[in-house]
């Protein structure tokens, strides 16, 4: 636009430094330079299963599968005996909460283990996920609420109850543990949570034998009446942070609910109740690793037994590398166990992966053809499945819940993953024995390593379990669809500098200054004395700041609305009022604000203003997505993926007006304004909704309460994605609409 | 307008910070090391004056590494009552808004005080024959009559509502004192009160070691006077109009009369130096009780600063460099480091000897990126006198992106940290890299603003030799 005005300025100019030169070019050309940006980065992101590394185990202490397991086929008996008791004790009583637990007590004892409960109640507020945003300690600044789960542990006796056993490492100090989980629902007691626990006891009956434990073994056995992940986190609460301010009461309280618990049927368990130790909340060290695992019944999955990884803490926390690989390699390599990583089943029936898996394919033979050796491309099934997997793993880092209990582990930065073993009906005892030495030789590799898990990569994707993505690489189609941001913003806050200078050679081509030297000279001090750009400038800054903050706001309000007590319906439409007043009073302020400024504004600066909002707004949302990237990183790739088209392709409806009436109109140039106006329109904070209503709106159920549910279960899980929305999304989203419908000043010449 | 500006402004920055401090931010700003330094935390001092009312020396322990005199000043605040561990915060916070506020009336003085030179040299040097006197006077009107906020009103406005600036207020540290001594010294230099700029200068060096530099722009501003253009150009205006008939009876400008070096000011400004100096000392034994232990306060206070004791991260680029060396090189890069702020002080001050604010706002600033345990409390003040500079800064080229730079840093540097101490996740070169970003800005912000300045003598230079007859409409003088 400005270009051609200024081409031949720039001529009289000395020649430039070569940077200098650089960047001009790359400005000149940038809006080809983004395009093609954007669609490599989308491009990479189809390629992530092929630029995949075979995983490998980095951490030599581990030794997987160095050490023969002592898991036998008596272990095997065992776990389906004690499986076939539990259930026949379930079956003749009815509170089955009390006959596990005696029964996991008298087992435990009896193996010579330090055993406890551990009774607690249902917290009253949010669960508290991640320690993100706060840096330490949990967030507390709900304090209300606190104070709520506080009083509650006082009056409200505790309703569930874990058991926990320690196995004593004999060789060790006792400064080490690591954690086996096996959930089971007291509600919902049937053959596989026997079977479990069965499989639990023999594990554990076996490791209290072993004379290799460098580390202690705590077997948590939480009640998970609530789910498992609140009765882990509770229990990991515990254990790292004990109450102090209510011991005495607590003690008294467990005690209580002991000798309701136990005490009712007799004789047998008041000796069995050495109350004084049976009520102490025992620990075992820093934990090292958490491993939480159950047995499903199921069928073979093409005659090889499976099992199913879940490895997503909350917002995305991945455990260690190795420690997958642990799993894996044994399970693979050793017992002949299959590996899956647990996908969305509709992903991998997409048509339009299969078709570019299939393209990929193409391309690949066409460049066989020219260097026969030069293979990338994965077959296209594969290729559909891998990706498959990818975007399973992405789905549930993005809605930033942790896909099971493991994910109460992440939050004290304990590596932990669950495992579902599927058992089949027929030969039983064969599968059974498999993953009881699966599971000792994890354990026993675990047991091995010196320090805490640090060697393998935190930050990967998995696209199959011996496949990885690491940091290094998915970073790439993430940078290739932000970087245009920067560049763009760049090349908005040059032009208009550019055009300021512009207008003043007209002027001194009229006063008649004929030495180039001097009007070089005076341009620059009189784009000194622009008042009007930094008048603009400063104005932008204002507007945009309003913006962001009246998100914070919105945020805030979520927050707070989400605390009373009234139906979610009205919840949302009482959120709803409150933004949309503040986004009011906002512009009003904002308005003040820039009115009051009084600068002097020439019609120069008047046309400039939106690519000055456009540049401040490409900028913040850079730094956005980058933050965020460092947070969440899925949800960041979701942002720069519909936040860059939006950014960039927005312009006021005035200006792709005129320039479609123009005499420089191109068709590219057409069709972008059109794409950016429309992208704009559709992720609009009324568009996404319709777009998002319209396309899943008969998959599922959309209602105003369940997008309150879901708004608030975010917020309680502490996801990233509700920031993202709120405070990334949504003033961007608002920006652009803004700059959308700003009116320019009438046509000059 | 510009008057109710100042207060609605002033207003805003107080309720932010006693907002930000009622809904309990000050627990978690007060645990970001980007705003807590060992030597400015207030949690240390607190714990200084627990071990001084237990009779033990305050520097018992490695806990406190700050002045007794502070300690005198704000330990009785840390510890009212018993377990009032919440009113004696209030008390602490109430001061430490006040220093801000203190902070930005002298900011506003000093504002003036520049403003005034600017146009009284600007005056001089392009006289009413080129119509540029008129102009900047008319525009000096404008300011004053339409609402335009003048350049004292700009610079504690930026001051006051500066995040950092609330960030340090509200988190609790002793940077705010710190900077408001500084304040004080360039503010008794710009006004040629000797006593003042002495009492300023000792008393913050005595606090934080590194205003020691600024005796070399507080030194020029107390001879030479504000800042000013250079001295060849007066004399080049001088010889223009002692050629010219026309204008000889016109009041000779130049070195004659415009720049008087007050030398006996000067002598002033030592002598009071040196008594400060014996009264800070002095004072800092009674409060320790003798003085066999101010050997102890110097090892603990400028001995803690200049070895990098503590080695806890940090924005600056000591801690992670001195976790990896081997301890017998140890002394010389220590040495290295330090030395690197004194290199530049010659050329600098050779380069901008006729700008000493400005001098004293780049000597500050790069204290601010190699000291060795900076906060964003020094950046607060190193952009506040930039505030000052504002007429010659109209130009400056990268604001945009230094802007977008301490953004950045601003976000992700707790993300990092995050990511590295409560995740662990990432490891400690994540945070070191935001280190980097943020002396990177810094010196971008520095050497631009250095080169903006020079930029603006040149073209003062050039404007002043335009023959007398072009009717020069440009302004050098902007606002």
């Amino acid at each position: 636009m400005a270009k051609s005005a200024t081409g031949e300025e720039r001529s009289v100019e000395p020649k430039p430094r070569p940077l200098v030169r650089l960047g001009r070019q790359l400005i000149l050309h940038v809006h080809i330079i983004s395009f093609f940006c954007y669609v490599a980065g989308v491009v990479a992101i189809l390629i992530l299963p092929m630029l995949a590394k075979n995983t490998y185990i980095s951490e030599n202490a581990l030794m997987p599968g160095s050490g023969n397991a002592a898991f036998s086929n008596s272990d095997t008996l065992l776990a389906r005996s004690s499986a076939e008791e539990l259930e026949r004790l379930v079956s003749q009583n009815v509170n089955v909460q009390r006959a596990v637990s005696k029964w996991l007590i008298e087992e435990m004892t009896a193996t010579g283990a330090d055993c406890y409960v551990h009774p607690f109640s249902l917290p009253a507020s949010a669960l508290s996920s991640t320690r993100f945003p706060t840096s330490s300690g949990h967030f507390k600044w709900n304090t209300s609420n606190a104070s709520v789960t506080g009083g509650d542990l006082e009056e409200q006796a505790p309703s569930a109850m874990s058991v926990v056993g320690i196995i004593r490492a004999p060789q060790a100090e006792g400064n080490e543990a690591v954690v086996l989980v096996t959930p089971y629902d007291p509600d919902d007691f049937w053959h596989e949570s026997a079977l479990t626990l069965g499989m639990g006891l023999a594990l554990f009956s076996r490791l209290s034998q072993a004379l290799w434990l460098a580390r202690d073994i705590v077997w948590l056995v939480p009640d998970s009446k609530y789910g498992v992940y609140p009765a882990v986190a509770n229990w990991l609460e515990e254990y790292h942070h004990p109450p102090i301010n209510h011991i005495s009461s607590h003690q008294d309280m467990k005690l209580e609910l002991l000798r309701k618990t136990l005490s009712e049927d007799g004789e047998s368990s008041q000796q069995l109740i050495d109350s004084q130790t049976l009520g102490d909340f025992k620990r075992a060290g820093t934990i090292a690793t958490g491993l939480v695992y159950e047995l499903k019944s199921g069928l073979r999955q093409g005659g090889v037994d499976t099992i199913t990884v879940w490895a997503e803490g909350p917002n995305g926390q991945m455990p260690n590398l190795d420690f997958i690989n642990v799993v894996n390699s044994i399970a693979v390599y050793r017992e002949s166990l299959q590996l899956r990583l647990e996908t969305i089943p509709g992903i991998k029936s997409w048509t339009w992966l299969k078709t570019v898996g299939m393209v990929f394919e193409e391309i690949n033979k066409l460049t066989r053809v020219i260097t026969p050796s030069w293979s990338f491309a994965l077959p296209a099934a594969t290729y559909a499945e891998n990706m498959a997997t990818l975007f399973s793993s992405m789905f549930f880092q993005i809605i930033g819940l942790p896909t099971g209990a493991h994910g109460a582990f992440r939050d004290y930065q304990i590596d932990a993953i669950t495992l579902q073993f599927i058992i089949p009906t027929q030969g039983q005892d064969y599968v059974l024995a498999k993953v009881g030495r699966h599971l000792e030789g994890v354990i026993r590799s675990v047991n091995n390593l010196l320090e805490k898990w640090h060697q393998s990569f935190f930050l990967y994707f998995l696209s199959a379990l011996n496949k990885y993505i690491s940091v290094g690489v998915y970073m790439i189609p993430f940078g290739l669809l932000v970087l245009s941001l920067p560049l763009q913003a760049a090349a908005l806050c040059y032009p208009v500098k550019e055009a300021g200078s512009a207008t003043t050679d007209v002027s001194t081509q009229s006063s008649k200054i004929n030495s180039t030297k001097q009007r070089a000279k005076k341009q620059r001090l009189e784009r000194k004395s622009g008042a009007d750009d930094s008048g603009s400038w400063l104005e932008a800054l204002v507007l945009v700041g309003a913006v962001q903050l009246w998100a914070f706001f919105a945020a805030l309000a979520l927050f707070l609305i989400s605390g009373t007590k009234t139906t979610a319906e009205f919840k949302l439409r009482c959120w709803l009022g409150v933004v949309a007043l503040s986004l009011l009073v906002a512009f009003t302020v904002q308005k003040f604000l820039t009115g009051s400024m009084h600068y002097k504004r020439s019609t120069q600066a008047h046309t400039q203003s939106w690519t000055v909002v456009k540049a401040v707004t490409l900028g913040i949302t850079a730094i956005d997505l980058a933050v965020m990237s460092t947070i969440n990183f899925p949800v960041s790739l979701i942002g720069a993926l519909t936040l860059v088209p939006m950014c960039l392709g927005v312009f006021p409806i005035q200006h792709s007006w005129r320039y479609a009436h123009s005499d420089v109109k191109s068709v590219v140039g057409i069709a972008a304004s059109a794409v950016g106006t429309v992208w704009t329109l559709a992720m609009s904070p009324i568009g996404l909704p319709l777009l998002i209503w319209s396309f899943y709106g008969h998959l599922l159920d959309i209602n105003s309460e369940n997008v309150w549910n879901f708004a608030e279960s975010l917020l309680q899980w502490r996801s990233a994605l509700l920031p993202h929305i709120l405070v990334i999304h949504l003033p961007c989203a608002v920006l652009c609409l803004y700059i959308l419908l700003s009116r320019l000043p009438s046509q000059r010449q | 307008m510009g008057k109710l500006m100042v207060w609605v402004g002033v207003a805003v920055a107080v309720t932010v910070r006693f907002v930000f401090a009622a809904m309990g931010a000050q627990e978690r700003l007060g645990r970001r090391v980007e705003i807590v330094t060992p030597v400015t935390s207030l949690k240390r001092l607190a714990e200084g004056q627990w071990f001084k009312q237990l009779g033990l020396s305050p520097y018992a322990g490695s806990a406190y590494h700050g002045s007794p005199l502070l300690l005198a000043l704000l330990g009785p605040m840390t510890t009212v009552g018993t377990g009032g561990q919440t009113s004696s915060r209030f008390h602490s916070r109430h001061v430490l808004v006040m220093t801000n506020l203190l902070g930005a009336l002298l900011l506003l003085k000093m504002g003036n005080l520049v403003e005034s030179a600017n146009v009284y040299y600007l005056g001089k040097l392009l006289p009413d024959s080129k119509k540029s006197k008129p102009s900047v006077k008319t525009q000096v009107n404008d300011i004053r009559g339409h609402g335009k906020l003048g350049l004292g009103e700009v610079a504690a406005l930026l001051y006051l509502v500066n995040p950092f600036t609330v960030a340090v207020c509200v988190g609790g540290t002793t940077s705010p004192v710190e900077n408001v001594l500084v304040l004080l010294a360039l503010y008794g230099a710009l006004k040629g009160n000797s006593p003042l700029a002495a009492f300023g200068w000792a008393m913050s060096t005595h606090l934080s070691m590194y205003p020691a530099v600024l005796l070399i722009p507080i030194s020029i501003l107390m001879v030479a006077g504000p800042d000013k253009p250079q001295r060849k150009l007066f004399d080049h205006v001088n010889k223009i109009k002692t050629s010219n008939p026309k204008l000889k009876e016109k009041k000779m400008v130049g070195t004659t009369s415009t720049v008087q070096l007050q030398w006996a000011r000067y002598r002033d400004f030592l002598l009071f130096s040196a008594l400060w100096w014996i009264a800070i000392l002095g004072l800092s034994a009674a409060a320790l009780g003798g003085y066999e232990h101010l050997k102890e306060m110097l090892i603990e206070t400028y001995g803690f600063i200049l070895h990098v004791e503590d080695l806890s991260p940090n924005l600056g680029l000591f801690w992670y460099f001195f976790t990896e060396v081997f301890t017998h090189f140890r002394d010389f890069f220590i040495m290295v480091f330090h030395a690197n702020i004194l290199f530049v002080l010659v050329p600098l001050t050779i380069r901008l000897h006729h700008r000493p604010l400005f001098l004293a706002y780049v000597m500050v600033a790069i204290t601010t990126m190699l000291k060795s345990y900076p906060s964003i409390g020094d950046a607060a003040i190193s952009l506040g006198l930039l505030g000052l500079c504002t007429p010659e800064l109209a130009d400056f080229r990268f604001s945009f992106f230094v802007l977008n730079g301490y953004l950045v840093v601003a976000i992700l540097s707790p993300s990092m940290y995050n990511l590295w101490i409560w995740r662990g996740t990432g490891n400690a070169n994540f945070y070191f890299a935001m280190s980097l970003v943020y002396a990177c800005v810094q010196s971008i912000l520095i050497v631009e603003s250095v080169g903006t300045v020079i930029r603006y003598d040149r073209n003062l230079d050039r404007l002043s030799k335009l023959p007398v007859q072009v009717d020069s409409g440009a302004q050098p003088k902007e606002d």
